[in-house]
This record gives structure tokens, C-alpha cells and sequence, in this order.
């Protein structure tokens, strides 16, 4: 029965790399998308880079899930009522979940891709434009492959704690490993068994992440002098 | 190209906001508290209040939808409307009217200590000083055991089952549950050897903190449904399956 258990426990466990995965997507376009603001020269695309990150990077992960999974509905159905419309709007826990990790991840990728851009040298960039590259052209060529090598690091870190992270959505109630794991636990009284479960699920994904980063790490170096 | 994205993200996350609209009723259960409510070996629901709650549905001829969701976020999301009804072992209490709406009571349970045996306990806040009682926080227990053993030194656990855990590590002289879940999950089980109940059985009458009874939580509004569920409890009372969902789950034998 133990076994039934386990099965059902790890099953359970896709759902949580799936909700990792949208919420990576989430941030990676959220960090590259402010990271360029921080960068800009437009004042007010700085400014408010600067509210995301500092605002998200100071609320617990926990708190902010909470809000956007039980008042931001209600806030957008005052407003659409204010507005004459009656809707009724509730978002799903992954939705929220996902959501949530990746708005809090994305302020931390912009911190991360930011480091990584200006650690290109300038006269990299002002030498593609003496050759008469477009923005577009320098970005693809010079920019990005440099600052994938740079970035990787610390997207790692960012990656590991977003995923463990992960754990905190089944307080909303997601049916992820964590969720089933305490449900097995209640049921059975072996909250052991099923916590090292789930102890060596992420540990494996994590570890099998690490994997594919460093091989993807050793990709970008590439032609890099060593030092 | 970002902008074109963040739609689609945004348009996304409003098609499944907006697809809970269908006339399924969805009642919400915390899944951790057998033999009232947990789940089997393949994640699906099992217990006294689900296969009730199943009856009273079918008595009512309602489409129900009986799904696992976090304690603490049941009872917000009740309010917010993301659930219809909440069924699991709620026991109706002054406090708790002041915010939900409740059907007519289904169980009146009986609550009790459970020790080691011969442990001669003197169950009184002078016998009880320094013994260490544990309970699950925010549950009627927790507010009794705080109110009437000051004295004692109670420690409260998040999970059904850690208090338990607590009692037979030794680390709590004793525990106070609901007696049919103390019996049902742990003393026919073989890690409550050497364990019995112990002291007065309390309900409702002897103290207000127990309440009236068990009954399924709405919100205040939900008027219509209330009628409803009150209408196929009454038929699976009177027809005896509430009977029969009892004596399946909760006999002491």
C-alpha cells in the first residue's frame, strides 16, 4: 500500500516541474524585458524597473502568492464593476502559482541578466556599430551569446530556488508533490517515508538541472580563454 | 514581439480565470483527518464526510465536485466564492456563524484525551501542570484545552497526524482529538499499543468551544444551495444511509 502511495506521490511530482517550467518562461521574459529598462536611457522605464525589483525582491514569495490568488480577483472585479461589467474572475492555483514564482523569479533574472549585460565591454558593442550593424543585429550577435556565458550562474542559483519554491503553492491548494505528499502522510502516519519522498524527488531534478546547465555552461565558454 | 507575448500570457491566465463558470456545485475538504476525510493510495478521496457528501448530492440531485483543497485556504476561498461548500469535520461554533452560513448538523462527536495507559493522569488544570498536551492549531480542541488547562503546557501542530507522532516519541503526555479519529487512526493501529483514552467525554453541551456539532459550511448568501443541501441531508437521514456511512467509518468494535 506504501508503494500505491509513493506512485501516486511522485505522479504528483510532474506537476511540479510543469509549474516550474511556466513560471522559468515567466521569468526569463519578465528578467530580460526589465533588465533592458534598468539599462535604457528612458528615466522612467529605470524608475520602474527599479519599483519591480526592489518591491518584489522584499515580499515574501508566500505573501505575494496569497495576493494574487485571493485579492487581485477580487480587486479586478471591483474594477470591472466599477466599469459596469459583471464578471466573475477567479484564478486557477497553477495560474496563480506559476504566475506568482515567475514575477518573483523575473526580479531576480533581472538582476542577473542586468550583471551579465554590463559586464560586456562597451567597445564591443560601439565597434558593431562602426561596422553599420542595426540594434537588432548587435544584440543577436554580440550581446547575447556573451551574455548567455555570463548569465549562467546566476541563472542557475535563480533556477533552483525558483523550483524549490514550487513547494509553497500547495498551501493554495496545487495538487503538487508537496500537497500529496502530506496528504499520504496524514493518511498512513509515515510523514517520514513520504518526506524523503520528496526530499529525493527534488534533489534528482535539481541535480539533473545541474547537469544540462553545466553542459549548456561549457557550450557558451567555447573559445573563451581560460584564465 | 515581448508585448505580442505578454498578451498571449495575460489572455491565457483570463481563459482559465473565466472557465469556472459552469453550474457544477464544488465543494472543497481538507483530505488529511481519516477516517473523516483522506486520501487512498491513488490520490483519490475517501472517508465519512465524502461518500456523505456524495449522498446528500445525489439525494439533492446536485452535480458535486468534491475536491482536496489546503486547510487554510478553504476558508478564504468559500468567501471569495472559489468553493460552494466546504465539508470537513467543521464543527459549528458561535464564532463561526459570525462569517459562514451552516447546513443542520450531521454529527454531534464526542472529544477526548488519549495517553499512555496507566499513565494515572489527574485530568484537571492542577493535574494537568506541566504535562504537555498537544493539539492541531485553530480547532475546537485547541480552544477548549487552551481555555480550561492554562496551566499546562500545550504545543500545537499544523497536521492531524504530528500530534500523534508527539505522543509516541514521548514528547506529549497527551493528546485531544475527536475519539472516533482517535480510535479509528491510531489505536486500532499498531503504533497506538499502549495507549488508551482517557478522562470525561466532552461535547458540545459540556463546553460552547465544541459547538452544536459537525455541519457543512456555506457563505452566508448561498441561501438557495443551503436549502438544497439541508433537503437531501433530511432524505439521507431519514432513509438510513447516513446510518449505514456511519457504522462503515466509525464503529468501535
Amino acid at each position: 500500500m506504501i508503494q500505491d502511495y509513493i506512485v501516486t506521490v511522485l505522479a504528483a511530482g510532474l506537476v511540479t516541474i510543469q509549474v516550474a517550467l511556466v513560471a522559468l518562461v515567466i521569468s526569463v521574459v519578465l528578467g530580460m524585458s526589465f533588465a533592458l529598462c534598468k539599462l535604457s536611457s528612458n528615466a522612467a522605464l529605470r524608475g520602474a524597473a527599479e519599483v519591480y525589483t526592489t518591491i518584489v525582491r522584499g515580499i515574501p514569495d508566500l505573501v505575494l502568492m496569497l495576493l494574487i490568488y485571493y485579492s487581485l480577483p477580487a480587486l479586478l472585479m471591483m474594477i470591472a464593476k466599477s466599469l459596469g461589467i459583471r464578471t466573475y474572475i477567479e484564478f486557477d492555483s497553477f495560474v496563480a502559482g506559476a504566475v506568482t514564482l515567475g514575477v518573483v523569479s523575473g526580479a531576480y533574472m533581472t538582476e542577473t541578466f542586468r550583471g551579465a549585460i554590463l559586464n560586456i565591454p562597451e567597445g564591443q558593442i560601439e565597434a558593431g556599430r562602426a561596422f553599420g550593424m542595426g540594434p537588432f543585429k548587435i544584440w543577436r550577435s554580440i550581446v547575447l551569446p556573451q551574455m548567455v556565458r555570463l548569465a549562467i550562474p546566476g541563472f542557475t542559483n535563480n533556477w533552483l530556488v525558483l523550483f524549490k519554491a514550487t513547494a509553497l503553492i500547495s498551501l493554495i491548494g496545487l495538487q503538487d508533490i508537496m500537497f500529496r505528499v502530506k496528504g499520504a502522510a496524514e493518511a498512513t502516519r509515515q510523514p517520514f517515508t513520504f518526506y524523503l519522498v520528496a526530499c529525493v524527488f527534488y534533489l534528482t531534478v535539481a541535480a539533473l538541472s545541474l547537469l544540462v546547465l553545466r553542459y549548456v555552461a561549457k557550450r557558451a565558454d567555447i573559445g573563451q580563454k581560460r584564465a | 514581439m515581448k508585448k505580442s507575448l505578454f498578451t498571449v500570457v495575460a489572455a491565457s491566465a483570463f481563459a482559465f480565470a473565466s472557465g469556472a463558470m459552469a453550474q457544477q456545485i464544488t465543494i472543497a475538504t481538507d483530505a488529511t483527518f481519516p477516517p473523516f476525510e483522506s486520501i487512498d493510495s491513488t490520490g483519490a478521496l475517501v472517508g465519512f464526510d465524502i461518500d456523505l457528501m456524495e449522498a446528500i448530492c445525489e439525494a439533492a440531485a446536485l452535480d458535486c465536485n468534491i475536491i482536496n483543497a489546503a486547510w487554510d485556504g478553504m476558508f478564504p476561498g468559500l468567501l471569495a466564492g472559489k468553493y460552494d461548500a466546504l465539508i470537513s469535520s467543521l464543527t459549528v461554533t458561535d464564532e463561526r456563524r459570525k462569517t459562514f452560513a451552516f447546513s443542520d448538523i450531521y454529527s454531534r462527536p464526542t472529544f477526548r484525551f488519549v495517553a499512555k495507559e496507566g499513565a494515572g493522569l489527574d485530568i484537571s488544570d492542577a493535574g494537568l501542570a506541566g504535562k504537555t498536551v498537544a493539539v492541531q492549531t485553530g480547532t475546537p480542541m485547541d480552544a477548549f484545552v487552551s481555555k480550561t488547562f492554562p496551566s499546562a503546557n500545550i504545543v500545537r501542530y499544523d497536521g492531524g497526524s504530528a500530534p500523534y507522532l508527539e505522543l509516541t516519541a514521548g514528547r506529549a503526555d497527551l493528546h485531544m482529538s475527536y475519539e472516533a479519529q482517535i480510535i479509528a487512526s491510531f489505536l486500532k493501529d499498531e503504533s497506538g499499543a499502549g495507549f488508551e483514552l482517557v478522562g470525561p467525554s466532552y461535547t458540545g453541551a459540556d463546553a460552547p468551544e465544541f459547538g452544536e456539532g459537525v455541519a457543512i459550511a456555506l457563505a452566508p448568501d448561498n441561501t438557495e444551495l443551503l436549502a438544497k443541501i439541508n433537503e437531501g441531508l433530511a432524505k439521507v437521514v431519514a432513509d438510513g444511509t447516513l446510518a449505514a456511512i456511519e457504522t462503515k467509518y466509525l464503529t468501535v468494535e
